[in-house]
Formats: C-alpha cells, structure tokens, sequence
C-alpha cells in the first residue's frame, strides 16, 4: 500500500514537472496554445486574488520545508540516504517553486500561472512525500 | 543505491528526449522545398504595370518587378512575411521566403490585453527597427490568400501612417504557383530614423469599444459588420478554444467569414468590392452606410478593410476589439441567432454559457 502510493505520487509529481516545460514549451511554439494561457492568465487574475493565493501557498510549502528538514536533522542519525535525498528534494523543488514564482511573472512568462501551478503541485507532493518518509524514519527510531 | 540514482537519471532522460522528439517537425517539407526552388543564379527583369498607391492587392509579377528594379516603389521598399511567433518557430519563413524579405511577428503589431493594435510608441518603433518610414513601400505577405496575418500588419501600417502598404494577393502560394524565386538565409533590416508623421496618422481607422456602443445606439447610418464563421454569427460557437462565451455584439450584422473562402476567388486572389457589397445587401447594408468591421482579434476584419480601402471607400473602419474584448464586459448586450429572424435572442454576456470554446 506504501509502494503504491510512493509510486502514484512519484507518477503525479513528474507529470506536474512536464506539464510545466509543456506548456511552457507550446506557449512560445503555438499561437492557439499562447492566446490560451494568456486568455487563463486574464481570467484567473479577473476572478480569483493570485497573488494572495500564491503568496499563502509558498509561505505554506517554504514553513513545511524548513519545519521537516528540522525534524530530519534532529534524527539524522537514524535517517538512511533515502531519506536525506528525499529532503534535498524537497529543499530543491520548494525553492525552484518558491524562486519561480516571486522572480517571474506574466511580462516575463506568457505560461507563468501555469508553471507556478504546475511546480508548486510537484512541490506539495514531494513535501508530503519527505514528510511520510520523516515519519518512517521516526518509527524506526523509536523501535531503537 | 548509486544504480538507481543512475537508472531514474537515464529514464529522465529517455522521457526528456521523447518529449522533445514529439514537438519538433520533421524537416522533410523542407526538403521538398528544396528541391522545387528556383536556382537564385537566374537573372530576372520582370516588368509589371504600375499602381496606384492606394492599391493593396498585388500580384506576385509585380512584387517581383519591384524586386527587380522596375517600379517606382524599388527605391525603397521592406518585403514583411507575416505570421505568428518567433522567426525561428515560422517554418512559413525558414523553410522559404521571398528574397530580402524579413519576418513580421504579428504579437510585434498587437498587445496581449486585447489583441488590439499596439501603442503609437510601440508601433512607430517597431517599424523604425524594421527600416520603415512613412514613405516606403511596404509589401506584406502570408501563406496563403485566406491566413490573414498580412492583412492584420498591413492594417497596423495603413493606421500607423505608412502610404504606401500592398499586399501579395494569394500570399506564398501564389508566389510559388508563379514560380518566382526564394531563399532561407535570414535578412535583418536596418533601422530607420525618423518615420515622417505622426502616428497614428490615421486614428479614425480604428474604433475603440465605446466608439462602437456609441454609434450603435446614435447613429442610424453606422453599422457593425461580423466577418466571422455563419455557426460565431449564430452564436453556436465562439470559434476560438480559449474563449468561453458565443455571441455577437447586440446590433451587428453578418458579413461572411474570410476563413472559409468568402473573400477569395478561386486562385485564392482577394474578391473586389461588389462581393463586398453582395454581402452587406444580404443584411440590408450597403456601401453607403458607415461600416465598422470586426472578428474574434481583428485578423480577418482586416481583409475587407483593405478591399474597400483599395477601392477609394472612407467610410470604412475596424472595432478592433471584436468579440474577445466584447464578452469580458459582462454588462455588455449580445444577440444569439439572426437578427433578422424571428428566434434571436438577446442579452447580456454575464448571462451567456461558458461551454461555447471551440473544441
């Protein structure tokens, strides 16, 4: 049930990561594609607080980062390289997010929205991953 | 542990490149290109009746006259193929195009708000980079007679304050239905000082949003033309996959579609002003009232401008807006069906579907 799980939100993760350098890709290659994201860029800006909304989710993804790389470092100890790859992850993929998303913007990047979603789903899942993995990590120490 | 690090390294990498594998073209067009070019060793004196300036239709014989040195336009004139992206995503430029001609991206000439034409600033600049004065001949071409990217730019010049703006009647594939020469090296132009007027020279070109609403409701002798699919006239479709909403502006009137051939003959060459007229009568328009054209963006809007233009007609002007700046406005009064008959529906955008996109 773990594997499958494991393997489910591996699978959702580099589909998030694609799907960012797709859309990315045929924004600059596809005028249907370009007059899209433009055309969901206009909407979602019209109709939902972006900013505010990102600016919530990278505060809830870079505090959840620090938080469990914390609680990483303090069982160190009884944390095998799987895990630690698994935090170095997580680190990398909260940064790319959180970096992308207050660097860029819809003047720089005709997919912006898209790609922040795309990268901030990668980030969440690879966050709640290295948090199952912590968890693990905590069990085997306390049967020590 | 360090095989597979290796292994999901080398499966990344496999998906990576099979990603990239799916979006490039195979270059076997161009290959073929290739092979029914004309050989640039000819020599060519191909001499063609002279025009007006007010012409916008030409023929390739003689855009290939000017190229050779026989009109009076030859002194100074800019050759712009027209379409969307960037000159090394344009197979339309890459893969062969008239010689000395530079690559017209036509986000150069509209802003992403709206799609309308750019700021005077950016347009007097643009064409300042692309060697564009007031006075050059400027001969714009696309793919084909129906693709209406060059009429959009020849369009943005005209308004601009550019004199002298032609296009080539049945684009590249009449170019090479004539058997006229191409290349695929890249040209850069070289940038001009002072374009030589104000710009816009000719603002009443173009009407704005509240210019149209004004009209519609004070001036009985205006009309506002659709050049856009009968099923988008209808309101069955908004023809485009990132717009929602289908309709038309509350008091427009159908003129045909450009897409669909309409305004073509069967050389794909531009029909005249007695098609044009045809299809307003069929509205109970004509010539003589005030006629505003628009579309989706402002594309295929641009080719019965340029018909009448060429035509002497001054009563002419393009709501540049079209459709996609009309439904934002959930305010704004829309009609669904033919205003003529009994069945049209009409309303406001803010109650219009959101499942009309064209899939």
């Amino acid at each position: 049930m773990r594997k499958a799980g494991y393997i489910l939100a591996v699978i959702i993760e580099a589909a998030a990561l694609a799907g960012a350098w797709i859309v990315n890709y045929f924004a600059t290659k596809k005028m249907g594609m370009a007059r899209y994201v433009i055309y969901k860029n206009q909407t979602w800006e019209r109709e939902y607080p972006m900013e505010v909304l990102q600016n919530t989710v990278i505060a809830v993804l870079v505090v959840s980062t620090v938080l469990l790389f914390l609680a990483f470092f303090r069982k160190r100890r009884y944390s095998g390289k799987w895990t630690l790859a698994m935090n170095a992850g997580m680190i990398t993929l909260t940064s790319v997010y959180a970096g992308y998303s207050l660097v860029s913007s819809t003047e720089t990047m005709r997919a912006y929205w898209f790609v922040s979603l795309f990268l901030g789903i990668a980030a969440a899942i690879q966050v709640i991953k290295t948090g199952a993995a912590n968890l693990l990590c905590g069990e085997k120490m306390n049967e020590k | 542990m360090k095989k597979r690090i290796v292994s999901m390294l080398l499966c990344a990498a496999v998906t990576a490149s099979l990603i990239a594998g799916c979006g490039t073209k195979p270059n076997g067009d161009a290959e073929d290109n290739k092979e029914t070019k004309k050989k640039d060793t000819e020599v060519s004196d191909v001499k063609a009746d002279a025009v007006e300036k007010t012409k916008v239709y030409v023929s390739p014989d003689w855009v290939q006259s000017v190229i050779d040195g026989n009109q009076v336009e030859s002194s100074d004139y800019v050759i712009l193929e027209c379409s969307w992206g960037e000159e090394a995503d344009s197979p339309s430029y890459t893969t062969g195009h008239i010689k000395g001609a530079y690559h017209m991206n036509t986000d150069g000439v509209e802003s992403d708000e709206y799609w309308n034409i750019r700021t005077p600033e950016e347009i007097e600049k643009l064409m300042l980079d692309y060697g564009i004065t007031k006075d050059t001949a400027v001969i714009c071409y696309g793919e084909n007679g129906v693709v209406s990217a060059d009429d959009r730019v020849a369009f943005a010049l005209l308004w601009a304050g550019v004199e002298n703006v032609k296009c080539l009647d049945g684009g590249m594939e009449a170019w090479n239905d004539a058997g006229y020469p191409t290349e695929e090296e890249s040209s850069k132009p070289k940038a001009a000082e002072e374009f030589g007027t104000t710009v816009p020279a000719h603002p009443e070109y173009i009407l704005s949003i509240d210019e149209v609403k004004d009209k519609l409701a004070n001036d009985g002798n205006f009309k506002l033309v659709s050049i856009r699919s009968e099923a988008e006239f209808l309101g069955e479709t908004s023809g485009y996959s990132y717009i929602e909403k289908a309709g038309e502006p509350e008091g427009a009137i159908w003129g045909h579609d450009t897409d669909d051939g309409s305004y073509n003959n069967e050389d794909g060459t531009a029909v005249g002003a007695d098609v044009v007229e045809k299809y307003l009568a069929e509205s109970g328009a004509s010539l003589e009232n005030e006629l505003s054209f628009y579309c989706g963006t402002g594309w295929r809007a641009a080719i019965p401008f340029l018909i009448l233009y060429e035509n002497g007609y001054s009563n002419i002007s393009m709501y540049d807006g079209g459709w996609y700046q009309w439904q934002m406005d959930d305010s704004n009064p829309v009609q669904i069906g033919d205003p003529a008959g009994e069945d049209c529906v009409y309303t406001t955008v803010g109650e219009l579907s959101n499942d009309k996109a064209n899939k």
